[in-house]
């Protein structure tokens, strides 16, 4: 067991925010409370001393470029998945404008699965709305959405006509239910 | 024959339901005299109704059923015909749509069957001519001759369109098709039902007395038939599709999705199939499918148009 001892614990899901004992049994919480570690847990199990550090649920971070495939000297999705955990990010939304833009199942599976790979954040592909994210067509959004994607952006290429926008969210909507 | 018919046949959202009901019954009469003649019976010839009268198609779209549906049924009415060439004529030459029909009728067309790209132009062709006008299609108007012979295939499988659900799944936003779908089968007693992507599903089509289901099991449940529609490639360069794939992934008819529809329910879809997307080609050539059905249809319902815009005297 790994026990964080007093430490300021931030959970908003459960209304906590003050000094709290974390026991942490494999990958599971065992519990969390007002007392510190007891001498006696102190010789059992691993104890990490929190006192004046922050423990918080892992955290999601939205909007990440892993930029694999097609830019790997910049990133690649195990060094940013990697990246992610050493700073407390447990859940990441990849970016679709990688090269290909991930605007298929294919590019999608790809993502989510040297993610897996790699073993450390969760990482979730979000999809392009266009294809190509050229800002024309729309994407195949029931095959991306079948194939994990979170959600459809096209990012740093906003979808410039309103037109394709207007269609992109009502082509959506019959999609989510 | 006593039916008060109209002279031109433009809509069918202004047709009373006894007029859709007679024309239903004489191309009813039609159909089964031509299934005799197949089988080698004796034929009632039928050549003598319109002998002597000139039938002109005028398409200004493509179009491989209706045309020859057309065509044939004015033939075995006995009427002359001729098949206007857009390409070959002096629209080619700028002349215009009006003047156009103008002169066909000056030459002595009895009736004018349109097809043409503008919602409305056919009403436009019979304000200028002393011909029957038939509309074969106008824009994402109508396309009369379509919607009585889905309801003549449904109602022979029938008997009655009372109490029946429709489902129209598709693009029923650019859909000359639906329209006069809906207009046909809720006169005639059936409840009908669409459906297809929001981008396709125009505001407000409610008010032409359907409903709208918003996804495919919901279109299907309970449904008594399903009728397709063709997608068009108009649709993903107009940002209201992603694809085909998409489409067919979610709308599309094949052995997974017909699950949703009960065991006995019809299947029917007005052509061309896009094979593969609106529906597949094991849903396409089942025994459920009555699409060569409706083409049959067609042309014993063009048969009782052309009969009764011309005032034929059909003999009982």
């Amino acid at each position: 067991m790994i026990i964080l001892d007093s430490g300021r614990v931030i959970d908003p899901a459960n209304g906590i925010d003050g000094t709290r004992t974390v026991l942490i049994d494999g990958d599971r919480i065992r519990e969390v409370r007002e007392q510190p570690a007891t001498p006696a847990e102190k010789l059992v199990h691993q104890v990490i001393d929190c006192r004046g550090r922050w423990v918080l649920p892992g955290l999601v971070d939205l909007h990440v470029h892993l930029r694999e495939p097609g830019e790997e000297g910049k990133e690649t999705i195990a060094t940013g998945a990697r990246a992610a955990v050493a700073g407390g990010v447990t859940t990441l939304v990849a970016m679709p404008n990688t090269k290909p833009v991930c605007d298929s199942a294919s590019v999608a599976r790809f993502v989510a699965g040297r993610g897996r790979e790699a073993g450390f954040a969760r990482v979730i592909p979000a999809g392009a709305i266009t294809r190509g994210s050229l800002g024309e067509q729309l994407a195949d959004m029931a095959e991306l959405k079948e194939a994990g994607c979170a959600c459809v952006t096209d990012d740093g290429r906003p979808v410039m006509s309103a037109g394709v926008m207007r269609r992109a969210l009502e082509y959506a909507r019959s999609i989510c239910r | 024959m006593a039916l008060d018919f109209p002279k031109h046949l433009l809509e069918l959202e202004t047709l009373t339901r006894p007029q859709i009901e007679g024309l239903l019954s004489l191309a009813g009469r039609f159909k089964r005299e031509r299934a005799r003649a197949r089988g080698g019976e004796t034929q009632t010839d039928r050549r003598g109704l319109l002998r002597g009268r000139n039938v002109i198609t005028l398409f200004f779209e493509t179009s491989t059923r209706t045309r020859s549906s057309f065509e044939v049924a004015a033939k075995a009415l006995g009427a002359d015909v001729l098949t206007f060439q857009k390409d070959a004529s002096s629209v080619a030459k700028g002349e215009s749509l009006e003047d156009t029909v103008r002169n066909l009728d000056a030459i002595g067309a009895d009736a004018l069957v349109v097809r043409h790209p503008a919602a409305g132009a056919p009403r436009l062709v019979a304000r200028a001519v002393r011909a029957s006008v038939i509309n074969a299609g106008d824009g994402a108007h109508e396309h009369p001759t379509q919607g009585l012979l889905d309801a003549l295939s449904l109602r022979e499988r029938w008997g009655t369109l009372e109490g029946k659900t429709v489902a129209i799944v598709g693009d029923i936003a650019h859909s000359r098709v639906a329209r006069s779908n809906i207009h046909c089968l809720s006169k005639l007693g059936a409840h009908v039902r669409v459906g297809g992507p929001s981008t396709l599903i125009p505001s407000g089509i409610e008010k032409l007395g359907c409903t709208v289901a918003r996804s495919l099991r919901e279109a299907l449940t309970g449904a008594d038939a399903v009728m397709a529609l063709r997608i068009q490639n108009e649709r993903i360069a107009d940002a209201r599709l992603p694809g085909a794939r998409d489409y067919a992934r979610t709308w599309g008819l094949n052995a997974r999705t017909l699950e949703m529809l009960p065991k006995e329910a019809l299947v029917l879809h007005p052509g061309p199939v896009n094979r593969g997307v609106e529906m597949s080609s094991d849903v396409l050539d089942s025994p459920r499918s009555l699409v060569m059905d409706q083409v049959d249809s067609g042309v014993a319902v063009r048969m009782a148009v052309l009969a009764l815009c011309l005032r034929a005297e059909v003999p009982a």
